[in-house]
C-alpha cells in the first residue's frame, strides 16, 4: 500500500513536469529568432509564398492557441507532424529510439563495468603509480570533449588504422567507436567515485572485522566495501542512463549514429518545432521514469532508506 | 588472491575482436553502397532532404532526386539550353500567351500507366492550390487556363507573354502526376524510382524499366543523408561512397592541384553570385559615394582564394545567366581612393554598422576578409554570425549590411534580377530587395525585358539594367560559385550541370 500510494504520487508529480517541460520548450522554442515557413520556402522564394506556408503551418494563430493544440493533441497520444519531413513525430522517434538505446545502454554499461573495475582495481592495491595514473586519466577524460574523444578514434581507427566504418548505424561494428568514446569519459568520472567510496570503505571497521573473520579479500572487496561504495553511484548512474537515453547528442552527430540526438540537432537546425517538442518530452520521461527507479531501487540496496 | 584485470586491457582486447570480426579493409557493410564494382551508386550529403513531393520540393537534394524520378515537357542540356523531354515539340501563339504542347506518344510512369496531358494539368493545378503551400506556387501563377485537348496535346493560357514559360515547364514542380498518388511518392516518369526513403538517414532509388531513354546502367542510387563533411572524406576514402558531390574548400585545394586527380575530378562554375549587401536607406551605405569606395576596397581575387575555387566576379549576372556580359570589368582594388572617398563624406569618421552572415567558418571567413577591406578604406563593420534559419529572413529584414549568395531558379536575368533589385520587391519586414534598392530606371528596363521575347533584344535590356545597378551598387560583387565533384576510379559521367544544382542522372559506373 505504501508502496502504491508512493508510485502514485510520484507519478502525479511526473505529469506535472512533463507539462512544465512541454510548456517552457514550446514557449522557448516560439522565441527562436526564425521562421519555419520562411525555410521551407527556400531562400528565394517571395514573401506571399512564405505567408501561405506559414498559415498552412498554422503558424499564424497565436501561441497560446498553438500550445492549447499541442496539448489536445498530446492528450489523445498525438506527438503532431513534423514541419519539414513529411511524417509524424511519434513515427520518427520511434524509428531513433532503438539505436539511441542500443548506444546509450552499450556506453552505460562500459561505463559502469570500466569505472567500478578500474576503482576497484585502484583501490584493493593503491600504489602511487595506479593512483597517480587514475587520476590523470580521470582528469583527461572528465575534462576531453566526448566529441574531441570521437574525432580522435575517428581518424586513429578509421582513417588511419581503416579497423572500423566512417560511422554509421547500421551493424555492431558500427557501434564500437561511438560506444567507445562515450565511455572513455564516463568511465574517467566513475572511476575516481568508485575509487574515493571503496577507500572510504575500506577503511570501515566493519570491512576490518570481516578481514578478522577470515572473509576472502574478494567477498570484502564486491561484497562488504564495494556495496556501500556503489551507492552514490546509483543516483548518478540513473540520471546518466536517462540523459543518454534522451539521445547522445555529440556522440550521435560525430558518428553520424541516426538516433534521438541527431534528430534533435537536426531539427533544431530546421525549425522543426514539433519534432523538436517531440524529442525533448520524450527526453524528459526518461528523465522522470530513471529518478523513479532509482528511488525504488535505493531501499534494496540500503535497507535504512525507506520510500516516502 | 585474485587481482582484477586491468579494465583497459579488456576494453583493448574487445576492441580488437569486435574490429577483426568484421573482416578487413573498409568496413563495407556500412554504407549500403554494395561494394566497388557493383551497379550502386553510393553519394553522401551533409544537408537533408525535405520532401519527395514535387509541389514541395524544392531545396538541392529534394530537386536532384525528384529531378532524377521525373522527366517534365522539356529539360536542360549539358550546356544550359532547353531541349524537348517528354514534349516533342511546342507552338508558341497569341502573341506569346498560349504554349501548345505535343507530347511523346510513347511515355509512361514507372507502373506502366500513359503519360498524357491531364497527368501536366493535375500537377500544376495542385501547385496553385494555397492548400498544397507549393514553395512553386508563384512560377504558376500567371497560368490563366490548362486544357487537355487530347491525351498527346496540352495547352497553356497566360494572362500575358511571358518567354520563361518554359523553364518553368523545366522545373520539377511541372514532372506530371497520377491521380490519387501518394504525396510523398512521385510517380516515377524518369530514370529511376523511389525504392525507400528514410527520414534524416538515407534514400534508395533505383532504375526504372519503364525508361527507354536511361542509358544508365546504374541499378541503385543511394543518398546518404545528414553526413558531416569529414565523414563524407573518409567514406569516400574508405569506398564507402562513390561521389563527393561537394568538396569542402580545404580537400579541394590539396585535389585540384594533385596532377594524379583531375580524371577524378569535375569543376565548373554555377549561377551563384556571392556578394556584400547593403541596405541602401541606412547610413552610411546610404551614400553613393560610400558604396563606390566598397567596391574599390574589396578584394575580389582573395574571396576567390578563401572559396577554394570561382571565379572573381565581373558583375552581377553569373556567367550561365543569358545576359551575362564577360566583356564587363569592374574597377580595380583601390584603397586610397577608397579612403579618399570615405573621407569626403565622414570626416570624422562613418558610423559603424552590423553586418549579418551565417555562423559557418566559410561564411565567417569571407565576412571576415570583407570586414577588413573595409576597415582598411575607414568603414567598420561588426560581424553578425547567426544561424542560417535566422539568417534567411533577418538579412531581409534588420541587416544594415550582409553577406550572401544569390541564384536564379532557373538561366534567366529577370528571374534573378527582379526579386532582388526591383523597387516592386521592397516590403516593410522581411523584403526580398534587402537592399531596399530602388531606381526607376532599372526597374522601367526590368519590366520592360520582362515580356521581350528571349534573344539579343531582352539580353541588351537586361545589361543595361545591370550597368546602372553598378553604378548604384546595392551590391558590391564578389565571385562566382564554382563545384567540385570528387569520384572515385569507374564513376562516369558526372558533371557540374549549368542550372541543376546536384544532378544524379548521367552518372554511370564502369
Amino acid at each position: 500500500m505504501t508502496l502504491l500510494r508512493f508510485l502514485a504520487k510520484r507519478l502525479l508529480w511526473a505529469g506535472v513536469t512533463l507539462l512544465g517541460v512541454t510548456a517552457l520548450t514550446f514557449f522557448v522554442v516560439y522565441r527562436m529568432p526564425a521562421d519555419p515557413a520562411a525555410l521551407l520556402a527556400g531562400p528565394t522564394a517571395s514573401p506571399e509564398v512564405v505567408a501561405n506556408i506559414r498559415t498552412q503551418l498554422r503558424l499564424d494563430r497565436p501561441v497560446w492557441v498553438q500550445y492549447g493544440d499541442f496539448v489536445a493533441r498530446l492528450a489523445r497520444g498525438d506527438l503532431g507532424h513534423s514541419f519539414i519531413r513529411n511524417e509524424p513525430v511519434a513515427q520518427a522517434v520511434g524509428r531513433r529510439l532503438p539505436a539511441t538505446a542500443v548506444l546509450a545502454v552499450t556506453g552505460w554499461l562500459l561505463w559502469l563495468a570500466g569505472g567500478t573495475l578500474a576503482g576497484v582495481w585502484v583501490a584493493a592495491r593503491p600504489t602511487p603509480a595506479r593512483e597517480g595514473g587514475l587520476l590523470a586519466f580521470s582528469i583527461l577524460g572528465a575534462s576531453t570533449p566526448t566529441f574531441w574523444v570521437g574525432i580522435l578514434l575517428l581518424t586513429l581507427f578509421v582513417g588511419k588504422l581503416r579497423l572500423f566504418p566512417a560511422g554509421g548505424s547500421e551493424s555492431p561494428r558500427h557501434l564500437v567507436l561511438p560506444a567507445l568514446s562515450l565511455a572513455i569519459t564516463g568511465i574517467a568520472y566513475y572511476a575516481r567515485l568508485v575509487h574515493a567510496g571503496m577507500t572510504d570503505a575500506l577503511r570501515e571497521d566493519y570491512v576490518r572485522t570481516a578481514v578478522a573473520k577470515g572473509v576472502s579479500r574478494r567477498a570484502v572487496l564486491f561484497r562488504h566495501a564495494l556495496r556501500n561504495a556503489l551507492l552514490p553511484l546509483v543516483t548518478l548512474a540513473g540520471a546518466d542512463l536517462a540523459a543518454l537515453l534522451g539521445g547522445v547528442v555529440f556522440t550521435e552527430s560525430v558518428f553520424d549514429w541516426k538516433g534521438m540526438g541527431k534528430l534533435a540537432v537536426d531539427s533544431v537546425g530546421l525549425v522543426d518545432i514539433p519534432m523538436i517538442l517531440g524529442v525533448v518530452l520524450v527526453s524528459a520521461v526518461f528523465v522522470v521514469l530513471a529518478n523513479l527507479a532509482v528511488d525504488l531501487i535505493y531501499p534494496l540496496l540500503d535497507p535504512r532508506i525507506r520510500l516516502q | 588472491m585474485t587481482r582484477p584485470i586491468a579494465p583497459l586491457s579488456l576494453l583493448a582486447a574487445g576492441l580488437l575482436l569486435v574490429a577483426g570480426c568484421g573482416g578487413s579493409g573498409s568496413g563495407g557493410s556500412g554504407a549500403g553502397s554494395g561494394g566497388a564494382g557493383s551497379k550502386v551508386l553510393t553519394v553522401a550529403t551533409s544537408d537533408d532532404v525535405k520532401s519527395l513531393d514535387t509541389a514541395k520540393a524544392f531545396d538541392t537534394w529534394s530537386t536532384a532526386l525528384v529531378h532524377a524520378m521525373t522527366r517534365r515537357l522539356v529539360d536542360y542540356d549539358l550546356q544550359g539550353e532547353i531541349v524537348p523531354d517528354l514534349a516533342e515539340r511546342w507552338e508558341v501563339t497569341d502573341g506569346g500567351k498560349t504554349y501548345t504542347f505535343t507530347l511523346r506518344g510513347d511515355a509512361t510512369f514507372a507502373d506502366g500507366k500513359p503519360i498524357e496531358a491531364r497527368n501536366f494539368q493535375l500537377a500544376i493545378e495542385r501547385i496553385q492550390k494555397p492548400a498544397t503551400a507549393s514553395p512553386g506556387a508563384s512560377f504558376y501563377s500567371g497560368i490563366t487556363r490548362m486544357e487537355a485537348t487530347d491525351p498527346k496535346t496540352f495547352v497553356v493560357h497566360l494572362a500575358k507573354p511571358d518567354p520563361t514559360l518554359l523553364n518553368v515547364m523545366g522545373m520539377t514542380f511541372a514532372a506530371p502526376i497520377q491521380e490519387g498518388q501518394a504525396a510523398d511518392r512521385p510517380a516515377a516518369s524518369g530514370p529511376f524510382e523511389l525504392e525507400s526513403y528514410e527520414p534524416g538517414a538515407k534514400v534508395v532509388l533505383r532504375k526504372n524499366p519503364r525508361d527507354p531513354r536511361n542509358p544508365s546502367t546504374l541499378q541503385q542510387l543511394v543518398l546518404q543523408l545528414g553526413v558531416e563533411e569529414a565523414l563524407q572524406l573518409s567514406r569516400f576514402q574508405n569506398g564507402e561512397v562513390d561521389l563527393l558531390a561537394r568538396v569542402p574548400p580545404a580537400e579541394r585545394a590539396v585535389v585540384a592541384t594533385d596532377p594524379e586527380q583531375q580524371d577524378n575530378l569535375v569543376q565548373g562554375v554555377v549561377n551563384q553570385t556571392w556578394y556584400f549587401g547593403m541596405n541602401v536607406t541606412r547610413p552610411p551605405w546610404n551614400n553613393p559615394k560610400i558604396r563606390q569606395a566598397v567596391l574599390l576596397a574589396l578584394d575580389r581575387d582573395r574571396h576567390v582564394q578563401l572559396a577554394g575555387a570561382g571565379q572573381a566576379a565581373n558583375g552581377i549576372l553569373p556567367p550561365h545567366v543569358p545576359g551575362y556580359h564577360a566583356g564587363r570589368a569592374l574597377p580595380k582594388r583601390d584603397i586610397a581612393r577608397a579612403k579618399q572617398l570615405v573621407n569626403e563624406v565622414y570626416p570624422d569618421g562613418p558610423p559603424q554598422s552590423v553586418m549579418w552572415l551565417v555562423n559557418s567558418d566559410l561564411y565567417e571567413a569571407h565576412a571576415e576578409a570583407i570586414q577588413s577591406d573595409l576597415a582598411d578604406a575607414g568603414l567598420l563593420v561588426e560581424l553578425r554570425p547567426v544561424t542560417y534559419s535566422e539568417y534567411l529572413t533577418g538579412y531581409k529584414s534588420k541587416a544594415d549590411c550582409w553577406y550572401g549568395g544569390w541564384f536564379p531558379d532557373f538561366p534567366d536575368a529577370g528571374n534573378f534580377l527582379e526579386p532582388v533589385l526591383h523597387s516592386r520587391s521592397i516590403r516593410p519586414g522581411a523584403s526580398q530587395n534587402a537592399a531596399r534598392y530602388s531606381n526607376p530606371k532599372v526597374d522601367a528596363l526590368l519590366d520592360q525585358a520582362h515580356g521581350t521575347a528571349k534573344g539579343p533584344a531582352r539580353d541588351a535590356l537586361y545589361k543595361q539594367a545591370e550597368d546602372l545597378v553598378l553604378k548604384d551598387i546595392p551590391w558590391a560583387p564578389l565571385y562566382f560559385e564554382m563545384e567540385t565533384r570528387y569520384f572515385r576510379d569507374g564513376v562516369t559521367g558526372v558533371t557540374v550541370h549549368p542550372v541543376w544544382r546536384q544532378m544524379l542522372t548521367g552518372i554511370d559506373k564502369r
